[in-house]
């Protein structure tokens, strides 16, 4: 089971290159006068979520079942270190992404062994045990978890206590997430792992040793899934054991889906979708899931690359289409 | 002219199918070497074993005098054995000069570089051109691999092994399922490329064979039936019988 991103060359890229940045920063700057801070909050805290999965799925190729373990573990160690350590906000995100980072290393360095359907299940089995290692550990509280966790201010200064204030921390943070995973992308790293994806024994027959690449990306994709997980317990001030859930794993990987597997700006969209259907159909008297799966089943008869993918493919058919007759020949 | 690449008694079983049973091989350098038989012989097993793409049941490979039995496809790439695929085998969703860039980048070491942005693969575009320039592909640099025919998705392979700067290319049949007029091109790009390294071939056509190789040693279930040059070979009674029959005259 592999999932392909639609690759387009770096020429191609800059084709149909939007000012992706500026028109994000005023979207981000308005959106709270016109949405409840806390919801986007969310959605920006599991947008970089997905965001992170996609390295791994989108552009790595491979499927993850365990990035629960990366997102909630984060959660409950940032969690702990607010609440019983006293650190502040810039100093506990980082303790999580770090808890992250860490197991997301040793848990890459026992999965990258296995490949398609094997490297799922071991991803899931690895978080299954992580999942009840945190329900036995007494710092996570079990079912109860941790609460009533305090908004420490950043830098000892700058008070996030009010919900617009650390919106705007949350916005900052969550545009620094993407622009790594940008950076990561559009790398002499990134097109490796496209050249991996793409074709890995012919990589391997040029002297790429494949694993080492496939396990920094999971490393890479672990710290910012921690680091989203960190950001939500800034946000909501609760860690619980459905972050560490392999629903929360399954939950992501439908948002990147839905959104455009191996595009930038896909699981942001698949993310907002999920969590506004979760929002606005949660008061109804039929089941949430029942909506989400509706989605999705939308999505596998109509739009397989997602919303963002389709339209990805509609442009490059456009361009295409734009060839002149000599250049269809000489293809040939 | 010393032995660049060494094969001793190599052998690879699948369960209990011998692929390859004692081969001893031995390529001269700068030579030409192909490697011949049937189908089934156990040509393109050697091939996986010499690019340790299969690791060997028994036996031993070297490479310039260093044993890299235990070594991985991957470090024998790097250590300049390179080798083409049976089927094409190229990145399908890159461009053409991307292709070979992916190659090139591997080359001079910048492939981890996930902080530097991918601009900088730029300074790899000269190479790119003047490789595909070697294969005649320069006028579709820019297109997507999928989008071309299979013959120049070959000489693409061709251009990209050749990125690596190999000191031994294999070549695993590398006119095959090309149109009869691309084959003189690809003849005269393995001949240039020959010039200044050594080059292993599978090949089917024997009058390729005849015009490019040195040496010719004949597969057949798994063990070397013969060795020599290609006049050799052809006038070979057994190597006849393996080919064609017995009772029968070419």
């Amino acid at each position: 089971m592999v999932f392909k991103a639609r690759s387009l060359s770096l020429p191609e890229r800059s084709r149909f290159k939007v000012p992706l940045l500026p028109i994000g920063i005023a979207l981000l700057a308005v959106a709270p006068l016109l949405l409840y801070p806390v919801f986007l909050m969310k959605l920006l805290c599991f947008g970089l979520f997905a965001a992170a999965v996609n390295l791994v799925l989108g552009y790595g190729g491979m499927v993850a079942f365990g990035h629960a373990t990366f997102f909630g573990g984060a959660a409950y160690v940032t969690a702990h270190a607010f609440k019983e350590w006293g650190f502040g906000a810039g100093s506990g995100l980082m303790i999580g992404v770090a808890f992250a980072l860490v197991t997301g290393f040793l848990m890459g360095l026992i999965a990258i062994r296995r490949q398609g359907f094997y490297f799922a299940m071991t991803t899931l089995a690895l978080s299954q045990m992580a999942y009840f290692a945190f329900f036995q550990a007494p710092f996570t509280h079990a079912e109860d978890g941790i609460q009533r966790v305090p908004r420490p201010n950043f830098l000892g200064v700058i008070s996030l206590s009010d919900n617009m204030s650390l919106y705007y921390f949350v916005v900052i943070v969550f545009l620094l997430g993407m622009l790594a995973i940008w950076r990561v992308i559009h790398s002499p790293f990134g097109a490796s792992l496209t050249a991996i994806r793409e074709n890995e024994t012919r990589a391997l027959s040029l002297g790429y040793q494949v694993n080492r690449y496939k396990l920094t990306v999971f490393v890479i994709s672990a710290a910012l899934s921690g680091l989203a997980g960190s950001l939500k317990v800034l946000v909501f001030q609760i860690a619980t054991l459905t972050d560490v859930s392999w629903q929360m794993s399954g939950e992501v990987i439908l948002m990147t889906l839905l959104g455009g597997v191996g595009t930038f700006l896909g699981p942001i969209i698949g993310a907002a979708l999920v969590l506004t259907i979760q929002n606005y159909m949660a008061s109804t008297a039929v089941p949430v899931t029942i909506f989400i799966g509706a989605a999705f089943i939308i999505c596998v008869m109509l739009f397989r690359k997602g919303i963002v993918g389709e339209i990805d493919s509609f442009m490059r058919r456009e361009r295409v289409s734009g060839w002149s007759g000599e250049e269809k020949v000489e293809l040939q | 002219m010393s032995i660049v690449l060494e094969a001793r008694q190599v052998s690879k079983n699948f369960g209990g199918f011998h692929a390859v049973r004692n081969v001893n091989l031995r390529v001269q350098e700068g030579n030409i070497h192909a490697l011949i038989g049937p189908n089934g012989a156990g040509k393109t097993t050697l091939f996986g074993l010499l690019t340790r793409f299969h690791s060997a049941s028994s036996g031993s490979i070297f490479l310039k005098g260093e044993d890299i039995t235990a070594k991985g496809p991957a470090e024998v790439a790097l250590r300049g054995l390179c080798r083409s695929f049976q089927i094409s085998s190229i990145f399908p969703g890159l461009t053409l000069r991307d292709n070979v860039r992916v190659a090139l980048q591997r080359r001079y070491g910048s492939s981890h570089q996930f902080w530097l942005p991918s601009r900088v693969l730029s300074r790899f575009d000269d190479e790119a051109e003047q490789l595909l320039d070697l294969v005649g592909l320069t006028s579709l640099a820019q297109r997507l691999c999928s989008e071309v025919s299979y013959g120049r998705k070959r000489a693409l392979e061709i251009a990209t092994t050749l990125a690596m700067q190999p000191k031994v290319l294999l070549l695993d049949e590398p006119i095959a399922g090309m149109a009869a007029g691309d084959v003189p091109m690809i003849v005269e790009l393995i001949r240039s490329v020959a010039k200044d390294r050594t080059v292993v071939m599978v090949e089917h056509n024997l009058s390729v064979v005849e015009s490019l190789c040195d040496k010719v040693t004949v597969l057949v279930r798994g063990e070397v039936m013969a060795e020599g040059t290609y006049r050799e070979i052809r006038d070979n009674p057994a190597v006849r019988e393996a080919y064609i029959g017995a009772g029968y005259e070419v």
